[in-house]
């Protein structure tokens, strides 16, 4: 796993290998390369969800602030209701980013995308972390219909070295999203 | 993302958790301990002969304040008491303590307060027998002077734990006395 | 693209501390203490208090007991002090505290603020020591004492930063 960061270092990133004794080193990486493999498919990566995560992030590091600034500049009996308050809205806000990461519609959400007006959600994940299997749900349109399913082995997609072969990765993907025009 | 800060990050995250399980069972069985032994039911504490003085005193750490002299009490006692069941493998030291608890002259107005102490940290030392045993500290009251009422004299403790909860009670003995008088001088 | 991914490590990283300091607050709200868990910097607690040992409190009590550990702040002195309340007088309105510290020969009187003689139980208290544990406070010590402690300590988070963003 060291080894990742080591070569990053002086391996451009597009020909970065990886610890292809860990499932979970290969689905990250396999997954870090469904955006530009999906680009080559023509869709516009869409980051409506990634940047609402984002907003209500730091909208927690500003509440925290907000706590930091109140705990130096007035006396705690005297500011009760107010951290109470700040603290009840970081809980909701860290509440609604929980359902965006796990809820039912966004767990294991890698990627969104859009090609001539349709959107397409792609969710990604592996049995265990013993498992090299990496399971592919497609599902298409607002409302993420007709879902589209495949297992692909990483062996099929990563070499001996760990090497990403983007071009077979492309075409598993390619397959998956044309089942659903049969 | 699975580099060396993350991994120290679980390793920190998971020892927390099982370092605050541990001290909670800990803490938990202590006191469960302390509650079987009948440390809130020892009945076999004697205090006894008490002899009350009172004197006057005329700095301010003595309670005087502008100059005026504070009316101060000491006391003389006997004590015999058995502690060693507060005594057990989570027990870093007891702190016993007399105490005189009184009603004070304007309504609704109550204190305690300490005149001896003492810090025990072994079990062989638990058992206290004092004859004629005078007090460490000169007390004085928040009103201006103690005459002519009374006060009862407890024996309390407290248990300080290696790891835990703070544990405290006192004996079920108590003993009445009548503070002192100033003599007046003539 | 790669904006996003940086912010969203910089989040990571700094939930580290945040979510720290947010449950912190919480604790102080619940435990009504501006400052829940206290590590003991004195020996005038000695022997049950060592520098380094760590007190939970609890400021929701109607009354303090003779007996109990507290934790109190004199107005213009910074630091909080934890000793034992030798006496206590209170009406139903008020309780008023005298202090010890177990190794100290005297009571706290010198401590107080000038022309005070007493404790007010109601606002003097940052709490009520109600749990303790040993020496792992010490790590604050030396964060605050020592200087090679100190930034060897920020030196390594500083790497680990540089390491996780690759």
């Amino acid at each position: 796993m060291y080894r990742t960061t080591k070569t990053s270092l002086n391996q451009s990133k597009l020909s970065k290998y990886t610890d292809h004794s860990s499932v979970v080193a290969l689905r990250t990486e396999a997954d870090d390369n469904l955006p530009q493999i999906f680009a080559k498919l023509g869709y516009d990566q869409d980051f409506s969800l990634v940047d609402t995560k984002l907003a209500l992030g730091y909208l927690t590091v500003a509440i925290a602030g907000f706590l930091y600034y109140l705990e130096k500049n007035y006396k705690f009996h005297d500011t009760k209701l107010v951290i109470g308050g700040a603290i009840f809205v970081y809980c909701v806000i860290c509440g609604v980013m929980l359902f965006l990461s796990k809820g039912s519609q966004y767990k294991n959400n890698k990627y969104i995308g859009v090609k001539n007006g349709k959107k397409i959600a792609v969710f990604t994940l592996t049995e265990s972390a013993f498992s090299p299997v990496y399971q592919v749900k497609v599902v298409f349109g607002e409302n993420y219909e007709s879902p589209v399913e495949t297992e692909i082995p990483f062996t099929k997609v990563f070499d001996n070295f760990g090497f990403l072969n983007e071009t077979e990765f492309q075409a598993h993907l390619e397959k998956l999203v044309a089942k659903k025009n049969q | 993302m699975f580099n060396l800060a993350n991994r120290v990050q679980v390793l920190l995250n998971q020892t927390l958790t099982a370092v605050s399980v541990l001290t909670a069972a800990i803490a938990l069985i202590s006191v469960v301990q302390l509650y079987f032994a009948g440390v809130w039911s020892i009945d076999t504490t004697s205090i006894s002969n008490v002899k009350a003085i009172a004197l006057l005193k005329n700095l301010r750490s003595f309670g005087a304040l502008h100059g005026k002299p504070k009316e101060n009490s000491k006391i003389a006692f006997d004590l015999s008491a058995d502690l060693t069941p507060l005594f057990h493998w989570n027990t870093k030291q007891i702190f016993v303590y007399l105490t005189a608890e009184y009603e004070g002259k304007l309504a609704g107005l109550s204190s305690r307060v300490t005149y001896w102490d003492k810090i025990i940290t072994r079990r062989e030392d638990a058992t206290l027998s004092l004859k004629n045993a005078r007090a460490k500290y000169l007390v004085w009251d928040v009103e201006k002077s103690f005459r002519g009422r009374n006060a009862t004299l407890r024996l309390e403790w407290s248990i300080q734990p290696y790891v835990g909860a703070f544990v405290l009670g006192e004996t079920l003995v108590g003993e009445d006395f009548a503070f002192a008088s100033v003599k007046r001088k003539s | 693209m790669n904006l996003r991914e940086q912010l969203t490590q910089l989040l990571t990283l700094a939930y580290v501390f945040l979510s720290a300091f947010v449950a912190w607050k919480a604790l102080g709200l619940v435990t009504n203490s501006h400052s829940p868990i206290v590590v003991v910097l004195s020996g005038s607690m000695l022997p049950a208090f060592d520098r380094g040992d760590i007190l939970l409190l609890w400021n929701r009590d109607q009354q303090a007991r003779v007996g109990d550990i507290v934790v109190y702040e004199i107005a213009d002195k910074s630091i909080p002090i934890v000793h034992r309340v030798l006496r206590e007088h209170h009406s139903t309105e008020k309780q008023l505290l005298l202090t010890k510290g177990d190794n100290n020969m005297q009571d706290d009187l010198p401590l107080y603020a000038k022309g005070q003689l007493y404790l007010n139980q109601k606002t003097d208290l940052v709490g009520t020591a109600k749990f303790f544990f040993p020496k792992l406070g010490y790590v604050t010590i030396l964060l605050t004492e020592n200087q090679y402690f100190k930034f060897g300590l920020l030196g390594l988070m500083g790497i680990s930063a540089v390491l996780t963003s690759e």
